[in-house]
């Protein structure tokens, strides 16, 4: 195999480039089945995933290729790894992070930032905090949901 | 700027159901729209256990006692009422520890009903079941169950026309057995069973002799604690690769293990019987670590 065809771009919904190695996008579903069809060459566009969220979906994909490719580094330092990867994402990068795993079919990173978001929000208190929900209950209403899941409140 | 209300619901169910469930039932006042998604998580976790370190208990035993009695009946009224319309279509697990304050084996056995007939691929139940059957008769011919974990429960009447056909790990700890075949029997319907732990109680233990004769079992781990009243026991499983056995009962009784040609690694700790005799019937094994006195 020549060296172009093991290298593959793929375009984010703002134009920006990425050349990578075809083992690192094939994690993805979604660029897998793009893959198999035919008509579409070497250069991928994604319109959902933005520059700088592919950039780190990249990153992320790197590494797990890397480690379950030689199956040199130890699943630990990969768990490692991805608690750091995710730890200091905002929220909004979080949700963007999810929703492009979703587009792209990656199960480990959806897993990963799903895992990450519910991490941050132990109690329904931070949830409220961090999700910044807007409650349209009437206090009535509210009560109401309360009394009858009672078990959920009753600390 | 992202935000949640971004996210489609199959998404926040996901992100909920790596929450605690009694959390993610919570979310149910948010807002509308979250009233009702957490009946679609499918993983779902209910126990009575009371958490002491978390929260400021009453010094009181009295009053513990009455705020133990009055959450388990608050547990109970909500799985009764919401586990029947829980609306995913499969559930993957679910766990129920029960071990603290008392909920009746009629409604533990509704509860393991429903799940069987949700597709149910994981279930744990710890729950003391005092000499009752919670089990249904659906229970034993459950094609989706994968993993079942067991804890205090009365194992009774199954049904050698059972077949637990997809079940691969097993584990079995401190159980009641109503009669010296339970355990056998189970085994017998769980023709693709590849892990398999057993932990007998020793107390009140009906159970004086067993064989485990699983040919697909590549797992197996056992305890046998000192007391009860143990004669023997036989093992036979061509596919075993790991076997970890504690064995601390120290009155004389014997040990039986055959054709294991693929054992590769072992774990034995022993207190009574011969160790060599052992170890020749283990041959094949790679790795091994003895404790014995």
């Amino acid at each position: 195999m020549s060296k172009s065809e093991k290298k593959i771009v793929l375009k984010s919904l703002d134009n920006e480039a990425f050349e990578v190695e075809k083992a690192v996008a094939l994690q993805s579903q979604t660029i897998w089945v793009m893959c198999e069809d035919k008509c579409v060459g070497n250069e991928i566009p994604l319109e959902n995933v933005t520059g700088q969220i592919l950039a780190k979906v990249i990153d992320y994909c790197k590494k797990h290729a890397v480690v379950d490719g030689d199956g040199d580094e130890s699943s630990e330092e990969l768990k490692n790894w991805d608690t750091e990867f995710t730890k200091n994402m905002d929220q909004s990068t979080l949700f963007n992070m999810i929703l492009a795993a979703n587009y792209l079919n990656i199960k480990s990173l959806l897993n990963l930032t799903c895992q990450a978001v519910a991490d941050k929000t132990k109690t329904i208190d931070e949830f409220h905090t961090f999700l910044n929900i807007e409650n349209n209950f009437t206090p009535e209403e509210e009560a109401q949901i309360c009394q009858e899941n009672l078990w959920a409140f009753d600390d | 700027m992202a935000r949640l209300s971004d996210l489609p619901d199959d998404l926040l169910v996901k992100i909920l159901s790596y929450l605690p469930t009694k959390v993610a039932v919570s979310t149910s006042v948010l807002s509308k729209r979250w009233q009702f998604l957490w009946m679609w998580l499918p993983n779902l976790e209910y126990s009575n256990s009371n958490d002491y370190s978390s929260r400021d208990y009453p010094e009181s035993a009295t009053l513990r006692e009455i705020f133990d009695r009055m959450r388990s009946t608050t547990l109970r009224e909500f799985v009764d009422k919401n586990l029947p319309l829980h609306r995913a279509p499969v559930i993957e697990s679910l766990r129920l520890d029960l071990r603290y304050r008392s909920i009746k084996p009629a409604v533990l056995k509704r509860w393991v009903e429903i799940s069987v007939s949700r597709n149910v691929r994981e279930l744990e139940v710890s729950y003391d079941s005092k000499s009752k059957n919670i089990f249904p008769g659906s229970f034993y011919t459950c094609a989706s169950l994968v993993i079942l974990k067991l804890g205090f429960v009365n194992l009774m009447d199954v049904p050698s026309t059972g077949s637990l056909c997809s079940l691969k790990t097993l584990k079995l700890q401190y159980l009641e057995y109503a009669n010296q075949g339970s355990l056998q029997r189970l085994l017998s319907i769980c023709p693709v069973l590849e892990e398999l732990s057993v932990h007998f109680s020793g107390e009140g233990e009906c159970v004086k002799e067993f064989t485990i004769i699983v040919p697909s079992l590549r797992s197996l781990s056992l305890l046998i604690p000192n007391c009860g009243n143990i004669g023997g026991y036989v093992i036979d499983a061509p596919s075993l690769t790991y076997f970890k056995l504690e064995d601390r009962y120290a009155k004389e009784h014997y040990a039986k293990i055959t054709n294991v040609p693929n054992l590769r690694e072992a774990y034995v700790d022993v207190v009574s019987f011969n160790v060599k005799g052992l170890i020749r019937s283990i041959t094949s094994v790679k790795r091994l670590t003895i404790c014995s006195q």
